[in-house]
């Protein structure tokens, strides 16, 4: 999995799997954060995603107040968002 | 004849409208404005055609009054623009010509109304109470088909809300006690998996499995005669007290499938219509003396796949359960040498196929000794049939002890930095198989989340509120860690391959030596993934074959399917 940053914008490509991919995941959207109240998220081609990553997501929306646009290119993961309810909550759109 | 209610009605709507007047002459305009300025929201005067036209698109307007003759462009050329616009709106004619060809062509403009010239206000009233007539009409009609549709959706809603109640209900009284489980009595591992489609909310069918000790397994099916409520009824009272009476056996310690049957029966007969008659499957099978007893009434026959993939039915040795039956038949069957069973109800053989319309019970021994687990099956049966045509139940068993092909075993001490280095191991033996990325991808983020859990919730004894509660005060790796030094427990990895016909199957087993935990929780998310905050358990399911805890819940064990296009040949 690779991570970049632009302005408010996170890139992830590749897949997320490890609890290593979570702390970097966590590490860069906390540095994010901490200048931007809105952040928007692309994860172009990940089929799947950790508990943890979704966990993590869903804490700096809910008790943060981040405002998150996530942005999909896998079918496979925005039906996963989809069954868990996370769609709305992360205001998932299609890549 | 209209009454004085109608009347202040009809007026009441008049003054709601916008009128577009059409007049080249003044003096007739003079005349309108006299008769008809306090009876309208507004009026929009226009001179002739062109400029009506104009003001028909610039405005609002509900009611058109137009002259015939008139400079530049007639009423009528302009009504004909206008119709192609809007076929709708009420037209009144105001006209001194009588001439046939005129009338004729207004006729066909579908102008509603016609008045004389000179204009006469007794005239001009009655034509704008005719047209507020319709417009009343029709929007009482308008009202009607709202009011009818608002009741019909608060119906139907109502209907829902009880249908998911109903729905929520059933799923209670069936009771299973292996959801989402393997059973491992004396180290035979068996998967168990359970399809249950009612095709309406309140099934015919109903299911129970049932924990009875140590050895035993007692599995339930019954099908009630024909579809719809009463069948449901009887099948879900049936189940219901059954359910009721094994409770009571197994607190008693004294479990016994005769007086159960009795029981049952005796239960069952005052309830049932004297034509009525129900199908029933009981199986116990008893792990410690490898019997499977059962006491059939009307069901399909049971399928049992031996070592030598031969199948053996066992048919029903009874008739159907009706009021009028006394005795009954209990037999057994040695089970030492079967490695799957399928239990079923008649859905699923009466469905027609694809195949010359076909009845599935043609295919259904084939497909399942090629079946690995439930899925399997339901995937064939599914590319079989056009539609499902009546409740589908099954319960597919299948013993794996007997493909033990250990191919990786490792021992992790349960740290967060071993998760790392037990990926990493675990996708290197993957890579040594199979050349699917996606297939690779989706075993290795399955362990992740698995291995995760035993570290988490199982070593470390973390529950799900406290991991939630640590994650929002972004403390949880923190006590990870911390708890991580005073823990000196592994997690085991075992990894199986089992090859099952073209297909492989890989088993990964991750056992941690922790408590456990109740796996009947896994029903709340699976039946609602929203409400749950276990959503490495969804994950997982979404990214495997099926996932399986053992009884204490301290080791699960996930299946992935290759293909044979994706496994690396061996040269």
């Amino acid at each position: 999995m690779d991570i970049s940053t632009s302005g408010s914008t996170v890139t992830i490509s590749g897949n997320i799997k490890s609890v290593s991919d979570f702390q970097t995941i966590k590490s860069t959207m906390d540095s994010v954060v901490a200048n931007n109240s809105s952040v928007n998220l692309i994860i172009e081609d990940s089929i799947s995603i950790t508990s943890s990553v979704i966990g993590y997501l869903n804490k700096l929306i809910l008790k943060d107040g981040i405002k998150l646009n996530t942005s999909v290119g896998n079918d496979d993961l925005i039906s996963l968002l989809d069954d868990l309810n996370l769609s709305s909550v992360f205001n998932v759109s299609k890549k | 004849m209209i009454n004085a209610n109608d009347h202040e009605l009809i007026y009441s709507h008049i003054k709601t409208l916008n009128v577009l007047y059409v007049e080249d002459s003044k003096v007739t305009q003079i005349l309108f404005e006299s008769i008809a300025k306090d009876l309208f929201k507004e009026i929009i005067y226009a001179v002739d055609g062109i400029d009506g036209y104009q003001k028909y698109l610039d405005n609002e307007v509900d009611l058109i009054i137009t002259d015939y003759d008139m400079p530049h462009k007639n009423g009528l050329d302009m009504v004909t623009k206008i119709r192609k616009k809007d076929t709708q709106i009420p037209i009144i004619l105001v006209s001194a010509i009588e001439d046939i060809d005129v009338m004729s062509r207004a006729i066909n403009l579908d102008i509603n109304a016609f008045v004389k010239k000179p204009l006469e206000k007794n005239e001009l009233l009655k034509a704008i109470e005719k047209m507020a007539k319709v417009f009343v009409a029709n929007k009482f009609l308008e009202d009607q088909k709202n009011q009818q549709l608002l009741e019909l959706q608060a119906k139907d809603e109502y209907k829902t809300y009880q249908e998911d109640l109903g729905f929520a209900k059933e799923l209670n009284i069936l009771r299973n006690d292996f959801y989402y489980q393997m059973t491992d009595f004396n180290h035979d591992v068996s998967l168990l998996d359970f399809l249950y489609n009612p095709l309406d909310v309140m099934s015919g069918d109903a299911y129970s499995a049932r924990h009875i000790n140590n050895d035993e397994i007692l599995y339930l099916v019954v099908d009630g005669m024909g579809k719809g409520l009463s069948a449901s009824l009887t099948a879900m009272i049936f189940i219901s007290f059954a359910n009721h009476i094994i409770d009571k056996m197994i607190a008693l310690d004294d479990f016994c499938l005769s007086v159960l049957i009795n029981e049952t029966m005796d239960y069952i007969k005052p309830i049932l219509l004297d034509e009525e008659s129900l199908s029933v499957d009981y199986v116990l099978i008893d792990y410690e003396e490898k019997k499977l007893y059962y006491s059939k009434y009307s069901m399909p026959p049971l399928l049992l796949q031996n070592k030598q993939n031969e199948i053996i039915k066992l048919k029903s040795n009874n008739p159907p359960l009706s009021k009028y039956l006394s005795t009954f038949n209990v037999d057994y069957y040695d089970v030492k040498d079967v490695t799957k069973y399928l239990i079923y109800s008649d859905g699923i053989v009466e469905n027609e196929t694809i195949y010359d319309n076909k009845p599935y019970s043609e295919f259904i021994q084939d497909d399942f000794l090629n079946s690995f687990t439930r899925e399997d099956l339901k995937n064939k049966f599914m590319e079989k049939i056009d539609k499902q045509e009546d409740d589908i139940t099954l319960i597919f068993i299948n013993n794996i002890s007997q493909y033990s092909n250990t191919i990786a075993h490792k021992e992790f001490k349960s740290t967060l930095k071993n998760l790392d280095v037990a990926n990493i191991w675990y996708e290197k033996l993957w890579e040594s198989f199979c050349i699917c990325a996606k297939t690779s991808y989706q075993a290795s983020m399955v362990f992740t989340e698995l291995f995760m859990n035993a570290h988490e919730h199982g070593n470390l004894a973390i529950d799900s509120n406290l991991k939630n509660s640590l994650m929002a005060d972004d403390k949880y790796f923190e006590v990870l860690s911390e708890k991580e030094t005073t823990c000196d427990k592994s997690i085991n990895v075992k990894v199986d391959k089992v090859e099952h016909g073209s297909v492989s199957y890989i088993i990964t087993k991750i056992t941690d030596e922790g408590d456990g935990f109740d796996t009947q929780i896994l029903s709340t998310i699976f039946r609602n993934s929203q409400r749950f905050h276990g959503r490495g358990v969804f994950v997982s399911r979404k990214n495997s074959f099926g996932i399986y805890y053992n009884s204490k819940g301290n080791s699960v064990l996930f299946i992935n399917k290759l293909e044979e296009s994706c496994l690396i040949k061996e040269a």
